[in-house]
Order: C-alpha cells, then structure tokens, then sequence
C-alpha cells in the first residue's frame, strides 16, 4: 500500500472512532442531564398537595359563595338559583363568547350554564386578563345600572356574568376557566378530577 | 435454655454486635417492618422525612399521626426521630440493642439493654419476645479467664424466637430503608452508567491510541 | 456568517485557536491527568452545588430535613447530595495527586513560581470551601468541627478573639454562623476559587507545561520558533485528557452510586444526628483531607504552637521553589537522596493522614510525631539533600 493510501485508511480510521466517540459521548451527556432537568418537576411531596381536594356543598345556600385554594390558585363554587340560570340566554349578545367555543372548560361544561348540575358553578376565580382574582357580585346593578349580577375584576374592568361568561368590551379574551372536577356518589364534589366512571 | 443472643461483653468492652438478615432488595420485608413499626414505634418515635413515602404513607405511618413531644418531657430525652437512625448507630447495632433488652431489678422501667446499659426506652418487646437474663459465663483458663455475658430467654413470650427475630429484623429493614429509600433504584441504574462508562473508555483509548500514534510511533 | 460574530466577539475564535497553538511537551504521562482533572471536578460541584442550592434552607431547624426530604422526594435529589458530597472528597485525591505531580518533577521551579503559588493559596480555598461546606448539613460533626477550627483562629495573637468574634457573628459557633458560612460557601469562595482557576491557567499559559524529564521544550526550536518537542494542546490533549476522564469518572461514579457514604468517609455516621450544642460527640474527627493537618495540630502539645505548625506544614509548600538546590528539576534525574526523602514524605503524609483520624492515644500521638518530623524534615533539609544529591544529566530531547 503507499504512504497515501495508509495515510488514508488511518484518517478513515480516527474518522470513524470521533464518529462513534462523539455519538456515545452526545448519549452520555443526554443521559447525566436527565436528572437534572426531570429533577425541576415538582417533587413528590408538592404533587401530594395538589391532588383533589373534597368540598362538602350539601349545607350550601342559595347565593353562597365558596373559595378553596387548589394548586396554588383559588377555586369558588356558587351556588345559583333557578332565575339567575334562566336569565342566562339573554345575556348572550353582550358576550365575547357565549356558547363558550374556547378551550375554557371540560366538555361537561361546554353547556349554557357552563356546569355539571346548573344550580353549582365551579371556576377558577383567576381573571383571564392579567390574573387578579375578581371579586363575587352577586346583586343586580351593583356596579352599574345594568349589572345583572357576576363576577367584577376591579383591576383593569373586567366583567363576567352568572356563569363566568365574559362580556365584550372589557380587557379580558375569555371566559374564566372552569377546573377539571366531578360529584361522587355521596354528592361530596371533587375539585381536580374528572369522574372516574367515564 | 434458649440461647437467643451470643452477646460477648470482655469487662467494659463494647457489645459484638449481631447482623441481622435483611436485603435491600426485599420490598416485602421492607414493607412488613413498615407495618411493624406503624404498630409498635410510632406511637412514640417520629419518622417526619417519609412523610410522603408510599411504603410508609401505606403502612399507616401518617405525618398527621406522629407523635410531638416537647424537648423537656422524658426527662430531657424525648425519643427521637428514627429516620436516619441506621444511617447514625449502623443496622448492626440497632437490631442487636433491639433483640438485647433483659430483666433487671434495679432498672426504672424494669429492663435493661446490653447493648446500651441504663437506656431510657422501655422495652417495647416485652410480651412478644419473653424476658431474657443476664448470665454470666466463664471460658478459658485460670490463668487467662474470660468473662462473658450472655442473654437467656427466661420466659417465653407470644411470638416463637426465629419469628420474633424476622419481626426486629424486619423493622430494622424498614429503618435502613427508611435512611435511604432510593438504594434499591441506585444501584440498578448504577449498573447502566458504569456500562456505559465501560464503552465509552474503551472507545477513548482506541481514539487516543489513533491521535498519539503520529507522535512518532505510539505513547 | 460566523465571521460576522468573530469579528465582534473574537474571545471565543481567540480561546479556540489558542488551544490548537500552545504547544504542551510530547511526553505527558499520567501524573499530568489531574489538571483537568481538578478542573472537571470544580465543574462538579458547581451544577450540583446549584442544584443542591435548589432546595436546601440554611436555618438551623430546616438545615439537615431540607437535605433530607431533597433525597426522598426530588427526583433523583439523592444523586445531587452524593455527587455533591462525594465530589468533595474526590476533588481533594485529586488535588493531592496533582501536587505530587509537582513534587515529583520539579514543576515548582522557575521560572513557574507564580504558577506554583496561586496554586498553593488554591489549596487553602479548597480547604476553606470544603470546611464551610461540611457544616451546612448542621450534623453533630458539622457544629462540632465549626467550633473546634474556631478555637483555632482564636489562638492567633492579638487580635484572635475578636477575629472570631467577627467570623462566627456570635458569642459561640451558632445558626448565625451557619447562615454567613452558607453565604461564604455558595458564592464568596466559589467567586475566588473562579479567578485562582483563571489565574492558574494564565500562569501556566505563560510559561508552558513542564514535563517529566524536568527539560525546558523552549530551550529547542524549531525554524518557525515552536518547540521541537511540544505538540499542539488541541487534539492530542484534548482527545487524552477526555479518555482520562473517562476512566476518572468511572472511578468517582461507582463509590456515587455504590458507596455514597465512603464507608464512613464522605458522609460521616456521626453527622447524621442533628446538631446538640450541648453534647459533645465522642471522637470529633474531621473530615480525611484535613486529617493530616489536624494530625500536626494535635502532636504539638502546646495549643499555639499547634495552630502555628499546622499553619507551617501549608505554608512551607510556598518555599519549595527556593529549597529544592537540586541542578536537574525532575526526579528521573535525582539522586537517591532526594527520592528517599519524598519516599518518606509519601509515608508521612498518608502516616498523618490515618492518625488524624483516630482517637488520640500515647501511639497515635508518638506516630504523628514521627510523621510530623518526617513532614517537615522533607522541606527543610532539602537544601541539603538536594545540594549534596548524586544526579544525572537530563537529555536535550524529551525521551517518551
């Protein structure tokens, strides 16, 4: 063989073997940081605190107002009588969305009065514009002559109706989010989960 | 006589210590001294850092459930948390004090431990295992007498000797376990990185022997 | 495109280039491994420092739960702690080796002083991050060694009291003192032991690498000014010094994942039990890198003549480049003389090491005396040995 070809097959050589070093390495490297980034989801022991949570509604009253925090964030339940849900269509051509279109809720609350059973309205009580949690208020014209009765954010304006439907002309995009979560059997509500069964 | 324990103790010598029988990889053992422990230590000792250890959360040991007390009860020695007890003491010497309680007259709670003379903890075992005595034992010449002390069952208990030493032996499972929980998981993938570290030398040693080869004729 | 960026930040093309023209001698063997070495090492403890940072609370009731619940319920958090830890232990072996590297071959001599200094004060950071670091977890050995060094300093004359006064921000060794020494650990010595690293470098950039035959490559060039013996750092180092490496971390990664408590070693028993400022432990050791050391304190009966030998048996490495008479740098070159007093200083200081950590006792206090004697003798009759010492005569050409 000449020089020039032994030259060659040496390159070829280191060629292949710095092939195969840095493909093993480039796996090597991928391997030890996996630790590391999967290390930043949060712990087991922070998992723990944000599993479901339990709310009894039994001993609700009409008009009532409960906030529980659920990951960080506070979740309320209403619960609404039968005139505020029969109401609710007509308010339909103030609203930005409202046959609720946007990916806002499960699709068990894709429906007019946004809930599983009508008279309990779960939500997440974040504004949908920058996330100042709005306040419940509950009673016609209360923040002007033509307040029907909803949610108010008193940071930038933002007003949501009955069902947490957002009106149009107000700084917030959407409907506030409804959380995922169900009844069980002994009618205790489920914040974070949606129903085995299905 | 039911010898259960060969403690040899040479004048104020320090306890040979016994091993007890477990394995890392025995979750089943691991999981029946969860239990054991749940039933016969937590009413006084804590265990707070398994607070969301599956094994343990399923075995009954909950964080709401464990016991506080204040540094001034127990005359200053409230019992402490024992989840990094193996990892201080050694599993040796936890199961050895554990099997090495004995009746003794003089002593406040009426027991005595070989292992650790004048101990605060009263014995958790006394029905399980019986009671045990001191004996002392003499071996060896006049001229080179040894003295040893030995522990005796003197009265049986509820559970028969080899199964009282699977129940100690079981809790002291669950308390290494319990000092490092992930032993099991470390080694298995420890196998993985040394394998791929195995490969990835002999690659680097043919690569360098390829580089340094120039270097007029080989390193 | 890429010279678009280079024109503006050239540093990067600069570093890159450099590593492929400075020259390092052809005959580099194993003793030359633990530079990088080091360096791979101080990497180390950065990211999993970092981490560990992540999660750790530097109160003394939280102290030792926070690194405990991080190795329970972070995933893979136990990995970081014994990396971390066991980091530690093995960044000293390494260190150690590296200093007998120049021991060996005379890397101390000019004209690498400057070299050979900023690594000495090196040495004490390393001592000084690793000390700090060991009394976070707030175990009993960690409260328990933070007061003994304290003593220490409080031996120095004059100003000794106050000095500790100031250093612990307490009456005594207290969670103020755990909390400043967190502050030191995590970013005051880091930042300082970033710009010894730089220095090192620059230093030994400066002058270029010795080698084992003690034989200067800028003596011999060639037409085009290079060392006839140097080869380019980039690749043949760069290619050696990942395969060693390599091999390096299969060593430090089976005692991570196999032995991660160093049989007692890296994470001591006794530091497993909270901190009782009330009792004191049985046997206070510390850790086995600072062994030797406390081996010397402890053979001077005197308390201020221990601390200041303790202090001489550091600060003595300084002066070599001035004791060391020998014509020739290497110790391939030395005579018999000279290899029998580094054989012994070998001994010694593995003597101090094991007795450091044992139980003081009329043995081990007369065999830290011996070891001390041996120490010290080394550094200090060098002027001698070296002057008087049979030697050979080193080749012009490095010989591999």
């Amino acid at each position: 063989m000449s020089e020039v070809d032994q030259k060659f097959k040496v390159d070829q050589k280191k060629r292949r073997l710095l092939q195969l070093a840095s493909v093993w390495g480039a796996a090597g490297i991928v391997g030890g940081a996996t630790p590391f980034v999967s290390s930043l989801y949060p712990n087991r022991s922070t998992q723990l605190k944000g599993k479901p949570i339990d709310i009894d509604v039994s001993s609700m009253k009409v008009g009532e107002q409960k906030t529980v925090m659920w990951r960080g964030k506070p979740i309320w339940v209403v619960k609404r009588d039968q005139d505020e849900i029969a109401a609710l269509p007509s308010l339909n051509n103030q609203l930005r969305d409202p046959d609720s279109l946007e990916p806002q809720q499960p699709k068990y609350a894709q429906n007019l009065h946004r809930s599983i059973k009508p008279e309990y309205l779960v939500l997440i009580g974040v504004c949908t514009h920058l996330g100042c949690s709005p306040t419940y208020r509950p009673d016609k014209g209360a923040i002007d002559e033509s307040w029907p009765g909803g949610f108010f954010c008193s940071c930038h304006g933002s007003k949501f109706d009955m069902a947490g439907r957002v009106f149009s002309g107000v700084p917030a995009p959407t409907n506030l989010e409804v959380p995922p979560y169900h009844f069980r059997e002994d009618g205790q509500l489920v914040i974070g989960e949606e129903s085995p069964n299905e | 006589m039911i010898y259960l324990l060969l403690i040899c103790s040479f004048l104020n010598a320090a306890p040979a210590l016994d091993e007890p029988a477990f394995s890392y990889f025995e979750k089943e053992q691991i999981a029946a001294g969860a239990k054991a422990f749940a039933t016969t230590c937590y009413s006084c000792h804590s265990m707070s850092y398994m607070r969301s250890d599956p094994v343990s959360l399923d075995a009954g040991i909950n964080p709401e459930l464990a016991p506080v007390w204040d540094s001034s009860s127990w005359n200053g020695h409230p019992p402490p948390d024992l989840s990094l007890i193996t990892a201080a003491k050694g599993a040796d010497f936890v199961y050895s004090y554990l099997m090495s309680y004995y009746l003794s007259e003089n002593s406040p709670n009426g027991y005595d431990n070989l292992v650790l003379p004048g101990t605060q903890m009263p014995n958790p075992f006394s029905v399980m295992q019986g009671d045990q005595v001191v004996v002392v034992h003499e071996s060896g010449t006049k001229d080179n007498l040894r003295l040893f002390q030995l522990l005796r069952l003197d009265k049986k208990g509820s559970m028969k000797p080899q199964a009282f030493d699977d129940y100690v032996t079981s809790i002291v499972a669950y308390l290494d376990y319990a000092s490092d929980p992930n032993k099991a998981y470390r080694h298995k993938i420890g196998f993985y990185v040394l394998g791929f570290l195995s490969i990835m030398i002999l690659i680097m040693i043919a690569l360098d022997l390829a580089y340094w080869k120039d270097i007029h004729g080989d390193h | 495109m890429s010279e678009w960026f280079h024109e503006r930040m050239p540093v990067f093309k600069e570093v890159s280039n450099h590593l492929k023209n400075y020259k390092a001698p052809k005959n580099l063997n194993f003793w030359y491994f633990f530079g990088s070495l080091a360096l791979l090492m101080v990497a180390n403890q950065f990211i999993t420092g970092i981490w560990l940072l992540m999660y750790y609370t530097p109160d003394a009731s939280l102290a030792m739960s926070s690194i405990e619940l991080m190795m329970r319920e972070v995933s893979f958090g136990w990995l970081f702690r014994y990396l971390h830890a066991g980091g530690a232990s093995f960044i000293f072996i390494v260190i150690y080796m590296h200093i007998f590297r120049a021991l060996l071959y005379g890397s101390y001599r000019s004209p690498r002083e400057i070299l050979w200094w900023t690594g000495c004060l090196m040495l004490v950071v390393f001592m000084a991050e690793a000390y700090t670091g060991y009394v976070l977890p707030w175990g009993q050995m960690s409260y328990w060694a933070a007061r003994v060094i304290m003593s220490l300093f409080k031996t120095i004359p004059f100003i000794g009291d106050s000095l500790v006064l100031f250093i612990q921000g307490d009456y005594e060794v207290s969670e103020v003192t755990l909390h400043r020494f967190f502050a030191f650990h995590v970013i005051l010595v880091p930042l300082i032991i970033l710009a010894f690293v730089g220095l090192h470098t620059l230093a030994l950039h400066a002058v270029g690498s010795n080698n084992p035959d003690g034989v200067e490559i800028k003596d011999n060039l060639d037409k085009n000014g290079e060392p006839v013996d140097g080869i380019p750092f980039h690749p043949f180092y760069t290619v050696k010094d990942i395969m060693g490496a390599s091999i390096f971390l299969f060593i430090f990664l089976s005692v991570v994942f196999f032995a991660p408590r160093g049989w007692g070693l890296i994470l001591e028993p006794e530091n497993f039990e909270i901190a009782n400022y009330m009792v004191t432990p049985l046997h206070i050791k510390p850790s086995w890198y600072l062994a030797p050391y406390y081996a010397i304190l402890r053979a001077i009966p005197s308390k201020g003549l221990g601390a200041l030998a303790m202090l001489a048996s550091i600060a003595v490495f300084a002066l070599l480049p001035y004791l060391d008479r020998s014509p020739v740098k290497s110790m391939r070159y030395k005579g018999p003389l000279s290899r029998i007093a580094l054989g012994s200083f070998v001994i010694a200081f593995l003597g101090l090491l094991v007795v450091g950590g044992m139980e003081v006792s009329p043995l081990s206090i007369t065999a830290a005396r011996i070891c001390s004697f041996l120490y010290f003798g080394y550094f200090l009759f060098m002027p001698i040995y070296t002057a008087i010492d049979k030697h050979g005569v080193p080749p012009d050409r490095l010989s591999l």
